[in-house]
């Protein structure tokens, strides 16, 4: 099976700087491209928040040689399909289109990476910052329990920490930005140097490194990008939080401080956060939505980035149930594998299940080019998918045992979303 | 060397499109099967079809579909609950069951070395379940507190309160879900009842995309999955009212932060002749990124994230409809919009519109066959419209073929004055503005009737 999972690719420089990575799949005549930029929301400030997210739409926006609306236009009008998106760490864009169209693409691309500035106006601006406040209204501030999340993690990590804002931004800073934001984030960040471009699926080798040299080789980096550094924390104290919420249902967040990315606890807590919600079998599940019947769902995860990372539980309460008894279930299941550890037959299924999915993951070219600039964004390997897969199959009893102590018996943070008034009657 | 960039490159050479080609034969006497082979990865994708969804709710007892298809894998031939999901983790097989307004889909997709023992676990879930007391009790506390979150979801709500207006009294009225105080109703009875009626061999169709010989695979299903308890269809046409005129309909939820719209109105069924000309009228109109809607009220007015229009197709029933959530205060003024958009509709549509949809909807239909859930997703869209199996091999003549004069008469499908226009949102900060809307046409709608 190891077989499917390795990707044979080229990896070489353009000399801007640019990183370019090739991975020829001849099968259905179609190419896809993925570009990330080496920016999130993790290298905004305080006071303009959310502004990464903001620029990614205005690279929609047309360029030098791009009219507005166009970009998604001539993509259409192909056949392809693209978006972008912002995560804390990185910026991506991406479409794929049959593959005679790989010129098109490439001109497009490069366009916005040298000339998007020149496009630049205030209407445009202005325009999209509507956009994407209505997108947080959508996503965020409309949707039940959708500010869960942000509250979370701006009082789990310290002011100045990278993770500290959500990634669409505060909607005081969204409203600020002008068009000095947009021209000097621009210079910092949207260099070739600073950028990653994978190129997967029908082409020729040959003809694809001309193209790429002739369209990107001409635009010029300005230089490096100041690293982020985050500063290692710790929690003295659980923080206890509650937001109202237009909500039925109570629901209960646990969060504590974890580990950064491919960090080797990283992948033992994906296992674990299998073992306690992943599943019918799993032991949240199991005891909070089965057997005690005192949670609708509960649900788990690792969730880390390039700096830094964190472990969430997630439970909603039925109604009547305080979510301080689900709290007290959550820790006495806690404490149990902190002791006894989880059985081989355990850790099998988690093994098991996460193998096939790595084979089913492969079925997409959008999938695969996204995940070869994952890895090569996080660990400098774009052919990691097997050694990936690894990193779970070598997970061991111990170790689950050992991460669940070594991290969820610290201090966290712990928010309620409670239906509005509630609390008033208490 | 220097480029010139000043003009987009054209395309290099053309290319040569192959689309998959479906089998359909009857297997185990009259069930048919219908089969694509796919070789890119060592996997087998399956999806049993009962002909046999929400539209068949008993009146007063909604959800009971749900509730039925939900125990199936609640233990099965003295398996319990956790020793089937183990048994399916364990082989790294995914599987689930949903439930739509017309049928029931059972999916399965699993590593070919693991299929065998996959199928046997299948083949205990449609054939044995178990239905205990305990079972019901648990799966339907959980319904209903699962109904009352996705109540909390404006998007949810605007959903159902819109088909439940348009489709009023028949079986596509009600969210496949149920409603919380019919689901009180259900006894376990009605689920071994509703089992024992539905999920027979007539209502049964098969469909794989499969690295493995259909021959194979078959042989795999005679063993596993067969025999399904004989039976005859079952389930009854529905019957639609006649449709009124168009009215306005506003939900208060409080402190939304957001609107929520939809307008439109029934149109016809999926099988008729201008299905194409629908297809290329709304690619144009809304049914893309590109589109006439998003590019004036996302691109244009920033009212929104984004907007989308469709013509949707149950077996039995079809239905244009427009939807979007808009800021709050915006809410008259981005209706007033998307109206103008329907009025101007009249005045057609141009040949750039029309060379540019066809462009769109031609060029990518080969890539909609990436992936294996892809092609089942696809291939259950044709079993459940009845298309021909020959339906992928001829959709790009069809498209091809239509013209500009057809894509216009399809224009008047879409009647202003019959439009509904649905609204979840904050009335002190939406509503006002709506106030010329005649009181004959105007109702306030009730969250706890949604």
């Amino acid at each position: 099976m190891s077989e499917i999972l390795n990707l044979e690719y080229l990896k070489y420089p353009l000399e801007n700087g640019l990183e370019v990575i090739l991975y020829p799949k001849p099968g259905i005549p179609v190419v896809s491209l993925n570009l990330w930029y080496r920016v999130g929301s993790a290298n905004e400030t305080r006071g303009k928040t959310g502004f990464a997210h903001l620029f990614e739409h205005m690279m929609f926006q047309g360029s030098q040689n791009v009219p507005k609306e166009k970009h998604f236009h001539f993509i259409q009008e192909a056949g392809g399909t693209l978006n972008g998106s912002t995560s804390i760490d990185r910026t991506n864009y991406y479409e794929s289109v049959p593959s005679n169209f790989l010129e098109m693409i490439l001109w497009l691309e490069s366009d916005r990476m040298g000339f998007l500035l020149d496009a630049l106006t205030r209407d445009k601006l202005d325009n999209q910052k509507s956009v994407v406040m209505n997108e947080r209204r959508e996503r965020y501030d409309n949707q039940p329990y959708g500010r869960a999340f942000e509250t979370l993690f701006s009082n789990l990590y310290p002011e100045d920490h990278p993770y500290h804002w959500p990634t669409i931004g505060w909607m005081e800073d969204i409203e600020k930005f002008n068009l000095d934001d947009v021209t000097s984030f621009f210079k910092k960040y949207y260099s070739p140097d600073n950028a990653t471009l994978v190129l997967s699926g029908d082409f020729e080798t040959e003809n694809a490194k001309t193209l790429i040299d002739n369209y990107f080789g001409e635009l010029s980096s300005n230089g490096g990008v100041q690293k982020i550094t985050a500063k290692d924390f710790e929690l003295n104290e659980t923080k206890e939080i509650i937001l109202e919420d237009d909500v039925q249902l109570e629901r209960i967040y646990m969060a504590w401080h974890s580990c950064e990315a491919f960090h080797e606890d990283d992948a033992i807590l994906d296992v674990l956060s299998d073992q306690l919600g992943g599943s019918k079998n799993a032991r949240l599940y199991k005891s909070l939505v089965h057997e005690k019947q005192l949670a609708l769902d509960v649900s788990v995860f690792q969730y880390s980035g390039k700096y830094d990372g964190s472990f969430l539980i997630i439970a909603t309460a039925i109604p009547g149930v305080d979510t301080e008894v689900i709290k007290e279930e959550i820790k006495s299941e806690l404490r149990k594998v902190m002791v006894d550890g989880i059985t081989d037959e355990e850790l099998t299924r988690s093994q098991n299940s996460i193998k096939s999915t790595f084979i089913y993951s492969i079925q997409n070219l959008d999938t695969i080019s996204d995940h070869i600039n994952y890895y090569n964004f996080y660990v400098g390997d774009p052919n990691y998918f097997a050694k990936d897969l690894a990193r779970y199959n070598n997970t061991t009893r111990e170790r689950v045992r050992e991460v669940c102590e070594k991290y969820l018996s610290k201090p966290h943070v712990e928010l309620k979303i409670t239906p509005r008034g509630k609390n008033e009657n208490k | 060397m220097k480029i010139n960039r000043s003009t987009k490159p054209a395309p290099q050479g053309k290319l040569e499109i192959n689309l998959p080609a479906v089998e359909k034969f009857n297997t185990d006497g009259d069930v048919p099967f219908y089969f694509v082979r796919k070789n890119d990865l060592p996997i087998v994708n399956l999806r049993l079809i009962f002909r046999a969804g929400s539209k068949a709710d008993p009146v007063g007892k909604t959800g009971l579909t749900y509730m039925t298809s939900m125990l199936l894998d609640e233990g099965a031939a003295g398996l319990s609950t956790f020793e089937i999901d183990a048994g399916f983790e364990n082989l790294g097989t995914g599987f689930s069951i949903s439930t739509t307004q017309d049928s029931i889909y059972i999916s399965l997709l699993s590593l070919n070395e693991n299929l065998e023992q996959s199928l046997d676990l299948l083949g205990k879930i449609v054939n044995s379940p178990d239905f205990t007391e305990e079972s019901f009790g648990i799966e339907k506390h959980k319904l209903v507190n699962k109904i009352k979150r996705k109540n909390d979801d404006p998007a949810y709500i605007a959903g159902n309160a819109f088909e439940n207006h348009l489709f009023k009294d028949s079986g596509y009225a009600h969210p496949a879900l149920g409603y919380s105080d019919d689901i009180e109703r259900i006894t376990n009875d009605d689920v071994k009842a509703y089992y024992k009626k539905y999920l027979v061999r007539e209502n049964l169709t098969l469909l794989a995309v499969s690295s493995i010989d259909s021959g194979d695979l078959e042989k795999l299903l005679k063993q596993y999955i067969f025999p399904v308890q004989i039976g005859k269809t079952a389930v009854e046409s529905i019957s639609l009212n006649p449709e009124e005129d168009g009215r306005f309909i506003f939900v208060h939820k409080d402190n939304s932060a957001q609107s929520e719209i939809r307008i439109g109105h029934r149109t016809g069924l999926r099988g008729e002749e201008n299905y194409y000309s629908k297809i290329l009228l709304n690619t144009i109109f809304g049914g893309q990124f590109s589109s006439r809607l998003n590019l004036n009220l996302r691109e244009d007015k920033g009212y929104t994230y984004g907007i989308h229009s469709g013509f949707n197709y149950y077996r039995e029933a079809g239905f244009f409809e427009i939807s979007t959530s808009v800021q709050s205060e915006v809410t008259h003024d981005a209706v007033a919009e998307i109206m103008k958009e329907v009025t101007k509709l009249a005045s057609g549509i141009t040949d750039e519109e029309l060379k540019f949809a066809k462009s769109y909807l031609i060029r990518r239909f080969p890539a909609l066959f990436e992936t294996y859930g892809q092609l089942v997703n696809h291939l259950t869209a044709m079993i459940n419209h009845d298309l021909p199996s020959e339906y992928f091999a001829t959709y790009l003549d069809n498209i091809r073929s239509v013209t500009k004069k057809e894509v216009e008469n399809s224009i008047g499908l879409i009647n202003p004055s019959r439009l509904n226009t649905l609204i979840v949102g904050n009335k002190d900060t939406a509503l006002e503005k709506f106030k010329n809307v005649e009181n004959s046409n105007f109702s306030m709608g009730n969250l706890k009737n949604v």
